[in-house]
């Protein structure tokens, strides 16, 4: 009785959620092209719903930004990013406190897979490496930024975890580097904050523009936010996961 | 045509939580689970969100599954 109650909530909820999404949006075929990065008259075209429609067509002059979500997002309200941080800064903070991780490494087996799977890991790594630095550095340009990439560079890591276990993962990127990463990008974040206040703007607001729309060096102020928010979610996400698979005992 | 891809996500996501919550198997349903939450990557890649695609496929599929893949071996696999 209780299933089939759960059920039929659940189908009413998703057949409302459906329904709501064609009464309200335009359908799929009517959306415009948006290109990404339309280096040429420097515009966006707006995406259609309604409740977009105040909503700027670009992003503000000389940003340096092609997507106007991503300049105001970093450029203006880079006070969300720097909440988001001390958010993940204070979970972190938490899994460590629940699961000293002193002296419990040594204990831990080495496990690891077959061959097969360790070959395809060291096959497979250094492109997620390089992917997930490459989603960090181009986060003001292309869609990204510092979250994904660090994700994707602490996912590339627990591969290699994985296959090998955990003390070799360990003995390549320790707790240590995991907590120098974590801790540098959050004073990184707050410096570049204060680093505004000598260039004549408010915290965190954006400065250090160098070259067009386009080149890498458009603006500098996102490259190194996006540079240290991928720092400290990286360090956070692998010390989240060394703290859980080494604290608890055993692998 | 990409109502039609779209449509077919969406009754997707919604088949693969479904089986994700009623499964008995505890390990069977995070799989499961990282089957939906790539789906839901890939609405959110055709609805024009890249940046939220990326994230959700990094999170829900990579993540998200090792962490709750230890969380099962630390207790029990069965319901």
């Amino acid at each position: 009785m209780q299933e089939k109650f759960a059920l039929s909530l659940a189908v009413i909820v998703g057949l409302f959620l459906i329904l709501a999404l064609y009464s309200g949006a335009p359908s799929f075929g009517s959306f415009p092209d948006r290109p990404l990065l339309d280096t040429e008259d420097n515009t966006i075209p707006s995406i259609g719903f309604p409740i977009l429609e105040g909503a700027p067509e670009k992003p503000p002059d000389g940003l340096g930004v092609p997507n106007v979500v991503t300049g105001v997002l970093w450029g203006y309200r880079a006070y969300d990013t720097m909440g988001e941080a001390t958010v993940l800064f204070t979970s972190v903070v938490g899994v460590i406190m629940l699961g000293s991780h002193t002296g419990m490494l040594s204990l831990c087996k080495v496990v690891g897979m077959t061959v097969i799977v360790k070959t395809v890991a060291s096959l497979l790594t250094p492109f997620l490496f390089l992917f997930g630095g490459y989603i960090v550095l181009y986060g003001h340009l292309t869609p990204g930024g510092g979250f994904p990439g660090g994700v994707i560079i602490a996912a590339a890591m627990t591969i290699i975890l994985l296959a090998y276990g955990v003390r070799f993962a360990c003995s390549r990127i320790g707790f240590i580097p995991c907590e120098m990463g974590e801790e540098l990008g959050a004073i990184m974040i707050v410096v570049i904050g204060i680093a505004g206040f000598f260039t004549g703007t408010y915290f965190l607001q954006p400065w250090a523009f160098f070259g067009e729309l386009g080149d890498l060096l458009s603006n500098v102020k996102i490259i190194i936010l996006n540079f240290a928010v991928g720092l400290k979610v990286a360090g956070g996400m692998l010390l989240i996961i060394y703290t859980l698979l080494t604290s608890f005992g055993g692998e | 045509m990409e109502s039609i891809f779209l449509n077919i996500l969406l009754v997707l996501v919604f088949l693969f939580y479904l089986i994700a919550v009623k499964v008995k198997d505890l390990l069977y349903a995070i799989i499961i689970l990282a089957a939906g939450n790539t789906a839901l990557a890939v609405i959110f890649y055709v609805l024009q969100a890249p940046d939220i695609a990326l994230t959700q496929a990094a999170v829900g599929a990579g993540v998200s599954t090792v962490l709750l893949v230890n969380a099962v071996n630390k207790t029990r696999r069965k319901e």
